[in-house]
């Protein structure tokens, strides 16, 4: 089930995949890759880390994309639950 | 591995280098042939600038020897069996002249851009006059750390019989595995990987013979297999790249200096001196920022990527090369040699100048 948190993050994110687009993307999936549906090269992969970081203090996605970043597993909905699993953490710290 | 109390140490005696003879700038390319092949890619001529490769040294021009159309696997390894004996044999015949060949005991190579056997030190041997029981190592498909395996087969042998040279050898001819396939990634490996052999003379020294290995360093990321890769197809070797590659080696490259360090018994900011595998200039820049590195300690790992493009494992042969040339390290000076390839997979080398 999604939380609010969680359905508030996924909108922020796809807004930031938007804003990288510039345009070029009016609807974002959760389902959607990074690098093989948003064509994210790595200066835009750079945007979107340093936009993430942004948004959420103290979360990197260093541990996301170790583990995401194959087999088009790089979807926005995996990057919105790493930091919506993230952030209590992140937080306590 | 670290060489902690030794004084004489396997050393680089002597570093040389060649590549083919036809030098092409990214624009020409892109007029003879890379405009045709990307035209359905949106600014694709961009990708040429990306890669900051202004000139390359390539066995094929893609536009008379590709063209618009592919050509097999065969015509392209025939095409390696010429170019490889030329332009390796350039190298060769530098680190031979000042040395007594009966004094060679061993010769490494590796490449990732052809096949054949017998192979190409075979032939190197027997034209340059090599005693006929040379220990010979052929290294294959490794990628762009492939200097690695070859300076630690190195090590392993003039460790073994202190008294002998070995030669260690990197020839690369990515060109000849250039494809018309219309994707990004294709097309910024296309406009990335130039045509070189990087090598050298190993020997056990005593300081001030040259940059001796004080200790190496390897770190397999079993978790990310796929992000660069080499496969055989019908019309050549094709490469692939994820843009991830670059955060990849950025979030482990503190600990891995840390521990090839570690190893020498060695402060890591000691460091003066980096020779960085330009996989891609993102690479470079990342890596930079995660150790502190300026642009001017860059100089020759950019130089390199400049005017020769990323030569897959020569390449960190021929910016050290570079390095020792431009950089004149003083004795007793500490440096670092990085690579990184298909796993991914990070090697490095500390050294003492």
């Amino acid at each position: 089930m999604t939380t609010f948190i969680e359905a508030n993050i996924a909108r922020q994110v796809a807004d930031l995949c938007k804003w990288i687009s510039e345009g070029s993307i009016t609807h974002i999936d959760m389902n959607m890759s990074l690098t093989r549906d948003l064509s994210f090269d790595s200066m835009k992969l750079m945007q979107f880390f340093a936009g993430i970081e942004d948004l959420y203090a103290g979360i990197a996605l260093e541990d996301w994309f170790i583990a995401h970043s194959s087999c088009g597993r790089d979807t926005v909905g995996s990057v919105v639950r790493f930091v919506a699993d993230a952030l209590p953490r992140a937080a306590a710290e | 591995m670290a060489m902690r109390s030794a004084t004489a140490l396997p050393t680089f005696v002597n570093l040389a280098s060649a590549a083919p003879k036809q030098i092409y700038d990214q624009e020409t390319l892109w007029d003879g042939i890379f405009d045709q092949w990307y035209a359905e890619l949106p600014n694709a001529r961009d990708l040429g600038s990306v890669t900051r490769v202004n000139r390359r040294h390539l066995a094929w021009n893609p536009a008379t020897d590709i063209g618009p159309e592919t050509r097999g696997i065969g015509d392209r390894m025939k095409a390696y069996v010429e170019i490889v004996d030329e332009v390796a044999g350039e190298a060769f015949e530098d680190l031979l002249r000042p040395m007594d060949r009966a004094d060679v005991g061993s010769i490494v190579m590796a490449s990732s851009t052809g096949y054949y056997g017998p192979t190409p030190d075979y032939f190197l041997a027997k034209r340059f006059g090599l005693k006929p029981n040379i220990r010979r190592t052929h290294i294959g498909h490794m990628g762009c750390f492939a200097a690695f395996n070859v300076i630690k087969t190195a090590m392993d042998s003039v460790v073994a019989r202190p008294d002998e040279y070995t030669i260690g050898l990197c020839a690369e001819f990515s060109s000849l595995h250039f494809r018309p396939e219309a994707t990004r990634e294709q097309a910024i490996v296309h406009n990335l990987f130039g045509d070189a052999v990087g090598a050298f003379t190993m020997a056990m020294r005593e300081p001030g013979h040259g940059p001796q290995i004080l200790a190496t360093h390897t770190l397999q990321s079993f978790e990310t297999s796929d992000m660069m890769t080499l496969s055989v197809m019908d019309d050549g070797v094709r490469m692939t790249l994820s843009p991830y590659v670059p955060f990849v080696i950025a979030s482990l490259i503190e600990q891995f200096i840390a521990d090839l360090c570690a190893s020498a018994e060695v402060d890591p900011a000691q460091i003066k001196h980096w020779a960085i595998h330009p996989g891609g200039p993102k690479i470079v820049d990342l890596v930079a920022q995660k150790m502190n590195i300026t642009e001017r300690q860059l100089e020759s790992t950019w130089h390199i990527l400049s005017e020769y493009g990323n030569c897959a494992s020569a390449t960190v042969l021929l910016v050290l090369e570079h390095l020792v040339r431009n950089d004149q390290p003083k004795p007793g000076e500490i440096g670092v040699m990085l690579a990184f390839g298909p796993g991914l997979t990070l090697e490095g080398a500390l050294l003492r100048f």
